[in-house]
């Protein structure tokens, strides 16, 4: 019984419960990986919808946070600039919580051709965890 | 026939069947033959099809409504709208002068500080108006009707011209399904600018040798192509090109319906600053005709997502309409302030421009060009092929 009991603490992986329960299933369905800060205690993968983004149309995104060694982030916002232009969105975009592990975003809407740099800004205890994505539109 | 005619006559025969010669003297078989990289070729065929697919305004219940199309053509034309009874739509918006006034700041019953927009296109737009205070064509059609300084007109001289006058009492009632003596004066003024609005749509602009050039550029038809005179050929290689204009100026309409400071000035006068779209936000979230309030025909069609998401930051302070530029050759003069009377200014302002006047803390998006004679005629002739011929009276 104590060794039965023993290897399921073990398996629990240091007291966050079961793996499946503690982190989400990432692939390529949840998206593509954003580049993340070193000291990042997550990694983060967005799925744009479309995935072809349209030129100075709506388009949304979900961001879904795949590996963890600290808590969830409580929040997010996302912002996005032209790096050549360093000016934003004209819109903000509405952001709500899908499931513990991702979130909806919509209405994103970038109004000029060339590179955007998407910025996911994550928050652990206030504490601000910057991941970008880039996306170049013709 | 002696040898050496022979000869010269076999020589000719070979001269003429060997060429197919263009208007410019030269077959143009590959992209290469044209004055364009291929990649400034697939720049350029962004800029159509043209004309767009029919959009209906899914917030208007009578937009595409052809008997609101004539009640809105009637009321555009009829100066009792106005607290004078001199002052129509059409004072300002004429159709003569390219749906607009021809002079440098509109006039109502004042002078006011902007340049009257053309309704070439209107319909299909994200904002109406130079700082976009409002979020679609009918809310924009109430504004002059009840401002003082254009037409000045109430609720209740709308309703009482919608019921007394006989016509346009039965127009409204073919085109609302109701009678305009059961309806309130305010509904009666929505109903009416909904009406305008259902007119100001059928208001477009039909083919262009630009249109015509890149739907053979799409098709890869490069010796139609070459039929596009080669001055606008170099002058739309500036555009997408060095020019960097089709980063605001996009799509088959060219305009990405958004906003930015293009270097004039915003003071209106002494002591005066115009804020544009900063204060055009703000009217429009204030305004109880924009998409989010009560008048909207169909919030599930038409969700106002925008109006609720549009972010008011300093930067949009000094920022007018980025204009579409079909049919430019009838609209002058230019600018939020018609303070450019031809297209060679415009073109001078852009190449010339005044990096101190750009309200921005951001790398300004727009730099001097520095053309040459040459390219700014280049490119006057290529924004003169955005624009049908406009018959002579």
């Amino acid at each position: 019984m104590k060794r039965f009991l023993l290897l399921l603490v073990l398996l629990g992986g240091g007291g966050y419960g079961f793996p499946a329960l503690a982190e989400a299933k990432c692939d390529s369905k949840t998206g593509l990986p954003m580049s993340l800060p070193p000291d990042a205690p997550w990694s983060m993968q967005i799925r744009l919808e479309p995935s072809q983004v349209p030129l100075n149309a709506p388009f949304d995104a979900r961001v879904t946070i795949c590996s963890r060694s600290g808590d969830l982030p409580d929040r997010i916002t996302v912002d996005a600039t032209m790096p050549a232009h360093k000016h934003g969105m004209n819109y903000e975009p509405e952001i709500s919580r899908a499931d513990r592990h991702s979130f909806e975003v919509k209405n994103l809407l970038f109004h000029m051709p060339g590179v955007w740099r998407l910025v996911v800004t994550a928050f652990e205890n206030n504490e601000p965890h910057r991941f970008i994505y880039e996306v170049t539109l013709q | 026939m002696k040898s050496a005619t022979r000869v010269w006559v076999l020589a000719a025969l070979v001269f003429v069947t060997m060429g197919d010669w263009a208007s410019n003297g030269r077959a143009a078989e590959t992209s290469s033959e044209l004055l364009l990289r291929d990649d400034e070729i697939a720049r350029i065929i962004r800029h159509g099809p043209w004309p767009p697919p029919r959009r209906v305004d899914a917030s208007n219940r009578v937009s595409g409504n052809m008997s609101a199309a004539e009640l809105g053509e009637l009321l555009f034309f009829d100066p009792r709208l106005s607290a004078n009874r001199q002052i129509a739509c059409s004072t300002c918006h004429d159709p003569k002068l390219g749906w607009t006034d021809g002079k440098a700041r509109a006039g109502g019953l004042e002078r006011l500080d902007r340049n009257t927009q053309s309704l070439f296109n209107v319909s299909g737009n994200r904002w109406f108006g130079l700082d976009g205070r409002n979020d679609t064509l009918w809310a924009h059609s109430i504004g002059p009707m009840l401002d003082s300084r254009e037409m000045g007109a109430t609720p209740d001289l709308v309703a009482k011209i919608l019921r007394e006058d006989q016509i346009l009492n039965e127009l409204y009632q073919t085109a609302f399904g109701v009678s305009a003596n059961d309806r309130d004066p305010l509904d009666l003024l929505v109903d009416a600018a909904k009406s305008l609005a259902a007119f100001q749509e059928t208001i477009t602009t039909g083919r262009t040798s630009f249109d015509i050039f890149r739907d053979a550029l799409e098709r890869e038809d490069y010796k139609a192509a070459n039929d596009y005179p080669e001055s606008a050929q170099r002058g739309a290689a500036l555009f997408v090109g060095r020019g960097r204009c089709n980063l605001c100026h996009i799509g088959a309409r060219f305009t990405n319906d958004e906003f930015d400071d293009a270097g004039v000035p915003y003071f209106t006068g002494p002591g005066g600053v115009d804020p544009g779209r900063f204060e055009g936000i703000r009217q429009l979230r204030a305004s109880p005709y924009n998409l989010l309030g009560r008048h909207n025909d169909s919030p599930e069609n038409a969700s106002g997502w925008a109006t609720a998401q549009v972010a008011q930051t300093h930067r949009t302070f000094g920022q007018f309409k980025v204009p579409s530029l079909r049919q430019l050759v009838q609209t002058a003069p230019y600018m939020h302030d018609g303070s450019l009377k031809t297209l060679q200014e415009v073109v001078d302002h852009y190449s010339n421009i005044d990096l101190d006047r750009i309200h921005s803390d951001a790398t300004p998006l727009l730099a001097p060009l520095n053309l040459t004679e040459q390219e700014r005629a280049d490119l006057v002739e290529f924004l003169k092929s955005l624009s049908t011929p406009v018959e002579a009276d």
